[in-house]
Parts: structure tokens; C-alpha cells; sequence
């Protein structure tokens, strides 16, 4: 379940695919909602040091720069008792946006002090860290008012998604409940269209089940008896459609984004 | 990038204040008991969720919840040496040394099992920074500062004006000599690391009163605490004020002209530095 690049960079050979976006495709979506929900263009990123940081930071940045943007990269030691200096630079960069990429624990200390800087701009990160639990840790309701977070979603609504809430009775599966229940109907679809019920089948025919046109479907029982049946099928499934590049990432994931309001996580959209 | 310098400087000389607080502690139990007591970043821990209980789960207002960090610590820590390195005393400093790493990870994660690993606010309201110029410091910075200042004020007073404060110096300098003269070590060394281990417990919560107290609050300090100490030099108390403010201006410059990726090696190498050149830190081994 690795975001990391490197991972399908590797020389694998085509045996690779996965369903959790990689760094290129969040930096870019991060970047993208900044842009949004700011308005300007000058975004400060912080982030402690992660296998992560430098790619997701790249491809933010290569999204700022298409629309002539300015953004900086201060790297951080989670492990600082304070980050006051750190706030201090991005206060000094006068960012529209700053992204706080960290943990709970170092995000918690940065909201803590972007609201004594003063910090008036948004403030973005991922889901993981600017949650309930965030709010609940930096203890003030309005040093964390506004702030948004965003996650990986699961097609939530979607046939896929409804079957996996049903399977493991929860009414909101999390994502990677959602991409198990894929991966499974994908290497069946993929040995029942290959014939052959082998690794060397599900990594030549996976493609041909999951995306370029045919009958939807989202789920294996489904898929089989359009495959018996002569069909093409195009697997759409809870994680989402499952297209994958020829290295083996996804081509699109849906994102959930919510923001702090009233101290109270809020929805924004999933799109 | 002046003015970012002399912020950063500012920043490191409140949080080199702080540092003080637990390097005072581990630098008098080392010239106390002759042993350096890793376990002091846990026991900032300790501290640091003593003193959140009391403030936050017990409505008590910040000096009450100074005194349960302080004794909570101080207790923690005095049941440590009983119970764990005292029995090792005849292997010698190593083996304590050794057993008081053990010590910090025992409970660091008896503080993971009581209070989950969620990082959790002081029940103060966050107030804005106050500006001069180019520079800022936030109220909260600033009581802190005061706090530090005022314990260190009341250590000097203690350590040179008590008898027993005299009898801790003595027993620093020269054990023998100081038994031969009527002091009994096994009390003073029972009070030293109490007050040693409560000192680490106050630096924990004026940490955790900045930012949040989780299971790691002291852990994040140990390698500085000891830098300072062993830069002051082990067993001197003015040594480890002073390296701790050292270390805390050089770690805050260090955001502004390295990687952050260096900033431990900045606590190594002044540990490598010192124990190479001046073994024996700025300010000796004596303490008081």
C-alpha cells in the first residue's frame, strides 16, 4: 500500500501494479487545492524528512509553476522540541497557502504556532494529520479553524464501495478495505480472461480487465459472467476505476477533503 | 537575514533556557551518583503528562500543575533508582547507565499504555506573539523563560544557603571526606535524584506547555540535554546552564544555515568535540 515512487520505479518488470496513489499524483492534487483554496499563488511547504518529502514537494511545485506560482520547501526534524524558527521562515515568505505535510504530533506544534505568528493565509495538509484528533491536541479551537485536510478517497457511493461497506459492515469502509476488496476482484477477472490461474496471467491480462472500454463491472461474480459470456469488461471498482499506467500506478483517485469548522471536521467534497 | 538570525538566536535562548531546566538534573545526579541517567528524557515525560493531568483532567492552575510535574517525575525517577539501577551499583556506572536506557523505554511505554500516543494541548489559552519590529516572542515563550529562570534562582539558593544543598556540593566534590564530616550520602543522594529527576519533569512540561505533551516530548530532548551537559561539563551545574543555552542557539541557527537532516549530528559532534578536546566541558566537574 506505498505511495512512494521509487516503488514502481523499480525494474519490475510489469509485476507491479497498485491502487494507492503514488507521490506524483498527491503532490499534484495538494498543489492543486492550494491553488484553489487560497487564490493566490505562493505557497510555503513543510515537511518533515520522509522517503517522500523531495518527490511530493516536485510535483507541488511543477503544479505552482504551471500557473506561474512561487513555492518553497522547508524540510523539518520532527523530532525539534520547537518549530518557531521553522515558522518563522514561512512566516517571512508572506505564503497565500502553506501546506503542513507532517504527523499529528509536529503538525500539532506548527497550527500551535502559525496561530501566534499571526498567520492569516490557508492552511492545507493531508487527512492523516489535520484531523479531529488535531483539534483535539492543539486544544484551541481557532488556532485550527479553517484549516483543510485531504486523503485518498474511496469511490464512496460508488457499486464497489456499497458492496465493501455491506462485506465488512461498516457505512464508511476506509480506503484500504476498498483496494483489498480490488485487488482481489482483479486477479480473479484477470486469471478468468487470461484462462490460467497464474501469476504470469494476472500480469499479462490485469489491463485488459481493468480499464479500456467494455462492460462496467464491480465485482468479480459480475465480471465472470461477462467474460464467460464473450464480454469485454472495464472494472470499476470501491477503491476507484482502477486504470493503471504502464509502470503500475493508478491514472486518477478520487480525494475526500474536509475542513475544520466550529472545531468539527467538515466535509468539503469528494472529488 | 540578520533579523532571521537574531530571531533564531532569541528562540534558542528561550528553549536553551528550558533545556536547562532537565540538564540541571542530569548533570546533579551525575555528580552525585557518578552515572549519567538516560532514562531523564522519560522522566520529562513523566513530567510533562503530570503536569497535562493535573491542569487539564484536574482543573488545577499552571503552579499547582508545576508541582505535581515535579513530584510525579521526581518520584518516578526515585523509583527507578530503587528499584532498577541502585541493585547494579557494584557493576559500575556502565551497567547503570545501560539499565537507565532500559529504564526510559519501560516508561515512555507505560506512558503510551496509560495515555495512547495522541499528543495532547495544556488547558492555557494560546495567545498571540508579541511583535518588536522584524522580531517576535509569544507570551507564552516568555513564562516559560521566567519559570526556568525562577527554578534556577531557587536551585542556586537552595544548593548554597541549605545545609543540605551544602551537603549535595559536598558530596559532589568528594564523597569521603563528606561522609567523614557527618553528611549521610545515601539521603542526599535519595533528595538529589528526586529533585534531579523533578527538574527533568518541570523541563518536560514547560516543553509540553509550548507545544503538547506525547510519549516522545523527552525523548526529542535527551541528546541535547546530554550535549549540554557534557559541554558544560558532567557534575557542574552552572556547566549545564550554560552549554544548555549554548546548544539551544546552536540548534536554532542550525534551521537557518543546515539541513535539517544535521541537526543531530550537531548535539553528536559537540558531545565528539568536547570529549575529544576538553574532556572535562567548560566548566570542570564540580558542581554548584
Amino acid at each position: 500500500m506505498s505511495g512512494a515512487d521509487s516503488i514502481t520505479q523499480l525494474p519490475h518488470n510489469g509485476w507491479l501494479a497498485r491502487t494507492q496513489p503514488n507521490t506524483t499524483l498527491q503532490g499534484r492534487k495538494f498543489a492543486e487545492f492550494c491553488l484553489e483554496v487560497s487564490g493566490g499563488k505562493r505557497a510555503f511547504f513543510m515537511m518533515p524528512q520522509t522517503p517522500f518529502t523531495q518527490s511530493t514537494f516536485n510535483n507541488f511545485k511543477i503544479a505552482y509553476d504551471k500557473v506561474g506560482g512561487a513555492t518553497e520547501l522547508l524540510i523539518y526534524d520532527d523530532k525539534k522540541p520547537s518549530l518557531r524558527t521553522e515558522v518563522d521562515q514561512a512566516m517571512r515568505y508572506n505564503a497565500d497557502c502553506i501546506f503542513v505535510g507532517g504527523y499529528l504530533t509536529d503538525t500539532t506544534v506548527l497550527l500551535r504556532d502559525l496561530f501566534r505568528a499571526g498567520f492569516k493565509g490557508k492552511i492545507v495538509g493531508p487527512g492523516y494529520s489535520i484531523n479531529q484528533k488535531l483539534v483535539e491536541s492543539v486544544g484551541q479551537p481557532e488556532a485550527t479553524e479553517g484549516a483543510y485536510g485531504m486523503l485518498p478517497s474511496p469511490q464512496e457511493g460508488s457499486n464497489g464501495w456499497k458492496k465493501v461497506a455491506d462485506l465488512i459492515k461498516q457505512a464508511s469502509p476506509d480506503p484500504f478495505s476498498c483496494q483489498i476488496y480490488d485487488h482481489i476482484n482483479l486477479a480473479i477477472l484477470a486469471m478468468a480472461q487470461a484462462k490460467d490461474a497464474s501469476g504470469q496471467a494476472i500480469r499479462d491480462t490485469v489491463r485488459a480487465v481493468s480499464q479500456g472500454g467494455g462492460e462496467k463491472v464491480d465485482n468479480a461474480v459480475d465480471g465472470l459472467k461477462a467474460i464467460a459470456a464473450g464480454r469485454k469488461v472495464d472494472y470499476d471498482g470501491a477503491s476507484g476505476p482502477c486504470d493503471f499506467t504502464e509502470l503500475g500506478d493508478i491514472t486518477d483517485v478520487k480525494f475526500r477533503y474536509e475542513q475544520v469548522k466550529a472545531g468539527k471536521m467538515a466535509l468539503v467534497r469528494i472529488a | 537575514m540578520v533579523s532571521s538570525i537574531i530571531q533564531a538566536l532569541l528562540n534558542g535562548l528561550v528553549s536553551g533556557t528550558i533545556l536547562a531546566v532537565p540538564a540541571i538534573g542530569f548533570t546533579a545526579i551525575f555528580a552525585v551518583l557518578r552515572y549519567p541517567n538516560f532514562a531523564i528524557g522519560s522522566l520529562a515525560t513523566i513530567g510533562a503528562y503530570a503536569g497535562w493531568l493535573a491542569n487539564v483532567r484536574l482543573g488545577w492552575p499552571l503552579e499547582a500543575s508545576f508541582g505535581l510535574a515535579f513530584v510525579g517525575a521526581g518520584i518516578a525517577t526515585l523509583a527507578a533508582e530503587w528499584l532498577a539501577v541502585r541493585p547494579l551499583e557494584k557493576s559500575g556506572a556502565l551497567m547503570m547507565a545501560i539499565c537507565s536506557l532500559a529504564v526510559g523505554i519501560v516508561l515512555e511505554n507505560i506512558v503510551r499504555f496509560a495515555f495512547g500516543n495522541e499528543a495532547r494541548g495544556f488547558n492555557v489559552p494560546l495567545m498571540r506573539d508579541i511583535r518588536f519590529g522584524d522580531l517576535r516572542m509569544s507570551p507564552q515563550q516568555v513564562e516559560n523563560f521566567a519559570v526556568a529562570l525562577l527554578l534556577m534562582a531557587l536551585l542556586w539558593a537552595a544548593l548554597n544557603l541549605t545545609r543540605m544543598g551544602r551537603a549535595m556540593r559536598a558530596t559532589a566534590d568528594n564523597p569521603d571526606l563528606a561522609r567523614l564530616k557527618g553528611v549521610q550520602p545515601g539521603t542526599v543522594a535519595a533528595i538529589t535524584v528526586l529533585v534531579g529527576g523533578g527538574l527533568a519533569g518541570i523541563g518536560g512540561m514547560l516543553v509540553a506547555l509550548d507545544t503538547a505533551a506525547d510519549p516522545l516530548t523527552g525523548f526529542r530532548l535527551i541528546l541535547s540535554v546530554f550535549a549540554a551537559a557534557v559541554l558544560g561539563g558532567l557534575g557542574s551545574i552552572p556547566g549545564a546552564v550554560l552549554g544548555a543555552l549554548i546548544i539551544g542557539m546552536v540548534e536554532e541557527l542550525t534551521v537557518l544555515l543546515l539541513a535539517p537532516n544535521y541537526r543531530t549530528a550537531i548535539g553528536f559532534a559537540v558531545i565528539l568535540i568536547v570529549l575529544t578536546v576538553r574532556p572535562s566541558g567548560l566548566f570542570g566537574e564540580r558542581a554548584g
